[in-house]
């Protein structure tokens, strides 16, 4: 030990309580010592550290701090004869005094409220032991397990207390500013700060390949393995601790209202497959990393293919646009941010420019994640420069603005803040339906809020420095970012109740100069002569497969698949068609008819208010059907209940006003035509009652319905003038479909050959002009929940069908 | 003699039972009997007590001492979970379904039905609601629920599930993989 550096526990130069980002920024100062890759006594480069009990006190040991590419600072560091022993620090690291590597959280102390121990421990795997040194010393051989599973503990535990710090200083900074904020008041004294009754399971050498996971539910990280170089482990990378530990902390924090309103149910941040929400949720995991460490790439040294060059095979991912990976046409520029939505799909590898290719464009959330992380990198850089803020400081900042707007959008219980009439999620009834189906997290509603909070901190609350960010500043580097796609900042909040009365400032019309919206009249089924409206898949492997894993990820639930489709899909016979007894997977085919791209499209089949007294009512854009074929009257009176012109506040539920399935049938009556809802079939057919439906309690879907949970799909972006699978075809062949870009429709085996069905979809997608506000009235303030129950928000999209003999 | 072999096997004896008695706890998990395996064998049902062994894969681990503090209102010992929080009239109101103490059962030959031969899943009894759902009261289960397929990932989320015919009601915390983009495209 002679000669040897100690550190002290990484919290040592914290203090607690502190409840503002501009007391933050002293402290942080003080503690910048901990950050990773800082100049630190290094090994020499030949012999290496032997990290032996011997060398370090109780209770310390050592680590990487940082990922091995970046600690040799050679970025052809062989994967299969690498040397962690010449990577680690001299220095020692407290890791900790208790007996296995278990940790707690305690935001406020050991003393104060928030306080859990343990909430976190780390080990192998899962049929392992945890690890218990007997001299209570946490010095291992660097390529050992047991390293392996001190360095996972130590920037888990270097992570929650940078996170916890974060919390306490957000909800602090609220309370002085004196702002309507979603941290709830009691935000730790209900422990809401953790997942209630629950440790955290670490496992740092999982038997995964390529892979990592958090599972919410039984609460558990897992690091994977290279399966190429399996000496080359997940858990070696910090960054990919960071991101993944940061998956545990974004479901926190989109559940911090219904935590401490004690609800078992929770929101998460993207469901299955590609949608927006996920793609946040991964920019946001990406964003952690540059949050606990100032650096701009994610997984260079996990996620690497080792091959020469290095970026050919790699799935790295950059946090700015000044990283060398890029593309030449990504820069920091205004003009060359990487901007939404032509970026969506932008692989930054670019394996296929070396070949001198366009580079294909990929639809994956981790991908799509990109541009949420490059802005927030550039915010912070912003901040950091207009506010005199340490990185530390300012990226605390930016974490806790979007803590905060997770806390409101994923709040189940509709309120978004304590007390108030409530301002999110349409009501506690239908939250669910509004965050998966009906209004999802988007770019555009993410950002909507995070410009809301970020404004009432740094602009309103003038804690830019002393002084106040600017409202241009906000808009104009959202608008760089394409991201300026909401006409105001709602602050009002679009619940029924609230109505429109309250505050919602506008957006400076001439900031938006990057940001490209249009309208959603432009979205349609593909109009061109011999395209077709949709694909239909039927094959009987590929529905079989996907509703096995789809079942398993809890996407959808077996029970709500109807009993009387075989469970072998024995019916399914891959002709393309939609046959008796079925299940199909279905894309429409829609076209941008626009000369702007059309990003965050999605396509929903869920029930809606569309029909009275079982007939359709017609007097929507669509104007289906005609009053000869069986629309209901006329009556367009916004303020009849029951009327076609009302739409239901509360989604059907008191039966005032009802929603009904989207299918609806072609009828004949008196040698007429006639549309109509699915159970006046019913009695049209000899010899069929209602057993005979795919549910005999829901009459109006016995004969066609989309199964929950796949009843709506996303597409990441539509290019002018083409379709989505257009749009992603590269060197003639078209994307592979996700779940996400499928409807799934059951079909009932007792419906009759010949049965022409027309189901009546609704459309929107992110950058739409016209899906969330109308610009003509009430100065442009958002629509209100109870209106995604109806049209307005959305392009009517028929699709009829005959079903095949 | 007979008395010393007599008192030697009375030793034995004790420091067997003590040993049984000490393997016992030592393998008792406080909360193992809410778990649950089945499996789907040449479409047929099996099920036993979980495993540790299975259980490894998939429990999680409780933190008992803390849970959020708001008061809990309860009928007939049930939590009552009413997302409207509006005054209910437990003379009047409307049960939508009855308690069924093979619940159990029912889920997991519902949650197999489309499974491959060998999965199985893993169920996680929790903790029993009333859950008001459109002004009616259910009796439902809170459950984890976790597949463990004979090949491929395994996963878990939570779930509501109706006491009477096991059918999930409603998941939430599903298990977020990474799933990388391919490898191989990429090459």
């Amino acid at each position: 030990m002679e000669g040897m550096k100690t550190r002290m526990p990484a919290t040592a130069t914290y203090q607690k309580y502190f409840n503002g980002f501009l007391k933050m920024a002293l402290l942080t100062s003080l503690a910048s010592s901990c950050l990773l890759n800082a100049p630190r006594d290094r090994s020499s480069s030949s012999g290496g550290i032997s990290n032996s009990p011997s060398s370090v006190e109780v209770g310390y040991g050592r680590v990487l701090h940082g990922h091995p590419f970046a600690l040799a600072s050679n970025y052809s560091l062989s994967p299969e004869t690498f040397d962690l022993s010449k990577l680690i620090y001299a220095d020692t690291d407290f890791i900790t005094n208790n007996q296995f590597l278990e940790g707690a959280c305690q935001p406020n102390g050991t003393s104060g409220s928030g306080y859990i121990s343990p909430c976190f421990e780390v080990r192998k795997e899962d049929t392992s032991d945890q690890l218990d040194p007997s001299n209570n010393k946490w010095a291992y051989d660097p390529s050992s397990d047991e390293f392996l599973e001190v360095n996972t503990y130590w920037h888990i535990k270097y992570q929650l207390e940078r996170w916890e710090e974060t919390l306490v200083a957000g909800q602090g900074t609220a309370a002085v500013l004196g702002y309507t904020t979603s941290y709830p008041t009691t935000m730790f004294t209900t422990y809401a700060n953790w997942k209630s009754g629950t440790i955290l399971k670490a496992y740092s050498d999982c038997d995964l390949a390529d892979n990592a996971y958090f599972s919410p539910s039984n609460y558990i990280l897992c690091f994977g393995y290279n399966s190429d170089y399996p000496k080359v482990k997940y858990a070696q990378d910090p960054t990919i601790i960071y991101h993944e530990l940061g998956h545990t902390f974004t479901n926190l924090a989109v559940n911090i209202r219904n935590a401490d309103d004690a609800l078992d149910t929770r929101s998460e941040l993207g469901y299955a497959g590609y949608d927006e929400a996920g793609s946040i949720n991964e920019g946001l995991s990406d964003y952690y990393v540059y949050y606990m460490t100032g650096g701009k790439m994610f997984g260079e040294w996990a996620l690497d293919s080792f091959d020469i060059p290095y970026v050919v095979g790699s799935a790295a991912r950059p946090m700015s646009e000044g990283q060398s990976i890029h593309a030449s046409s990504v820069g920091t520029d205004q003009d060359s941010r990487l901007a939404y939505p032509d970026y969506l799909t932008y692989d930054p590898n670019q394996y296929d420019r070396l070949d001198g290719k366009d580079p294909q464009e990929i639809e994956d959330i981790h991908y799509a994640g990109q541009i949420a992380s490059h802005y927030w990198v550039a915010l912070t850089e912003d901040l950091m420069g207009q506010c005199n803020m340490t990185q530390q400081t300012a990226s605390s900042a930016v974490m806790s603005l979007i803590t905060e707007t997770l806390a409101e959008l994923g709040d189940l219980s509709a309120q978004g803040t304590d007390g108030g009439t409530g301002r999110i999620n349409h009501s506690a009834t239908w939250a669910k339906e509004w965050l998966t189906i009906n209004k999802p997290i988007t770019y555009r509603s993410f950002f909507q809020t995070f410009a809301k909070y970020l404004r009432l901190v740094f602009n309103l609350g003038a804690q830019c420095n002393g002084s106040s960010y600017s409202s241009d500043s906000i808009e104009q580097l959202l608008d760089q970012y394409g991201l300026l796609l909401f006409r105001n900042y709602n602050e009002d909040g679009n619940s029924e109740a609230g109505g429109h009365a309250g505050t919602h400032t506008a957006v400076t019309v001439t900031n938006r100069i990057y940001t490209e919206t249009t309208s959603k009249d432009l979205l349609m089924i593909d109009p061109r002569t011999g395209a077709y409206d949709a694909i239909v898949v039927d094959n009987r492997t590929d529905i079989q497969n996907t509703i096995t894993s789809l079942t398993q990820a809890g996407i959808i639930m077996s029970s709500d698949i109807s009993t009387i489709i075989p469970s072998d899909f024995k019916f399914n016979n891959s002709n393309n068609k939609i046959n008796p007894g079925e299940v199909v997977a279905l894309s429409l085919n829609l076209y941008n008819d626009s000369n702007t791209v059309m990003a965050g499209v999605q396509l929903l089949a869920n029930d809606w208010d569309h029909v009275k007294d079982g007939k359709p009512c017609n007097t929507f854009e669509d104007q289906f059907p005609l009053e000869s074929e069986g629309a209901a009257s006329a009556d367009t009176d916004p303020a009849v209940v029951g009327d076609c012109g009302y739409i239901t506040r509360d989604n059907g539920t008191s039966g005032a006003d009802n929603i009904a399935p989207i299918c609806l049938v072609q009828t004949s009556e008196d040698d007429a035509t006639m549309w109509t809802t699915q159970d006046k079939m019913i009695d049209q057919i000899n010899g069929f009652s209602s057993n005979n439906c795919l549910d005999p309690d829901d009459t109006q879907s016995c004969f066609v319905r989309f199964i929950k949970g796949v009843d709506t799909a996303f597409y990441s972006k539509i290019n002018p003038g083409m379709t989505w699978s257009e749009t992603l075809t590269y060197d003639s062949v078209g994307p592979t479909y996700q779940s996400s870009n499928l409807l799934f429709m059951e079909i009932n085996p007792n419906i009759q050959p010949g049965t022409t069905i027309n189901c009546r979809f609704r459309a929107r997608f992110t950058n739409c002009n016209d899906c969330y506000s109308d610009s003509a009235q009430n100065s442009g303030d958002d629509f209100l929940d109870y209106e995604f129950s109806g049209d307005g928000p959305f392009k009517i999209i028929n699709f009829k069908f005959t079903v095949n003999n | 003699m007979l008395l010393k072999i007599l008192k030697h096997l009375l030793l034995w004896g004790l420091i067997a039972a003590v040993a049984v008695f000490i393997f016992i706890q030592l393998n008792k998990s406080p909360d193992k009997k809410d778990w649950q395996t089945y499996q789907k064998q040449k479409n047929e049902l099996h099920s036993h007590p979980s495993t540790s062994k299975e259980l490894a894969k998939v429990k999680s681990k409780s933190q008992p001492t803390k849970t959020a503090q708001k008061k809990v209102a309860k009928y007939k010992g049930r939590r009552i979970v009413n997302p409207t929080k509006k005054t209910i009239d437990w003379d009047n109101i409307e049960f939508g379904n009855k308690i069924n103490p093979n619940w159990k059962d029912a889920a997991a030959k519902s949650l197999l039905r489309f499974q491959d031969q060998e999965t199985k899943v893993l169920i996680h009894h929790k903790q029993s609601v009333i859950k008001i759902i459109k002004g009616k009261a259910y009796y439902v289960e809170v459950v984890i629920i976790s597949y463990l397929p004979s090949s491929g990932k395994r996963t878990s989320f939570s779930a509501y599930v109706n006491s009477e015919n096991g059918n999930t009601i409603e998941a939430w915390d599903r298990t977020r993989y990474e799933n990388l983009p391919s490898r191989e495209r990429m090459k």
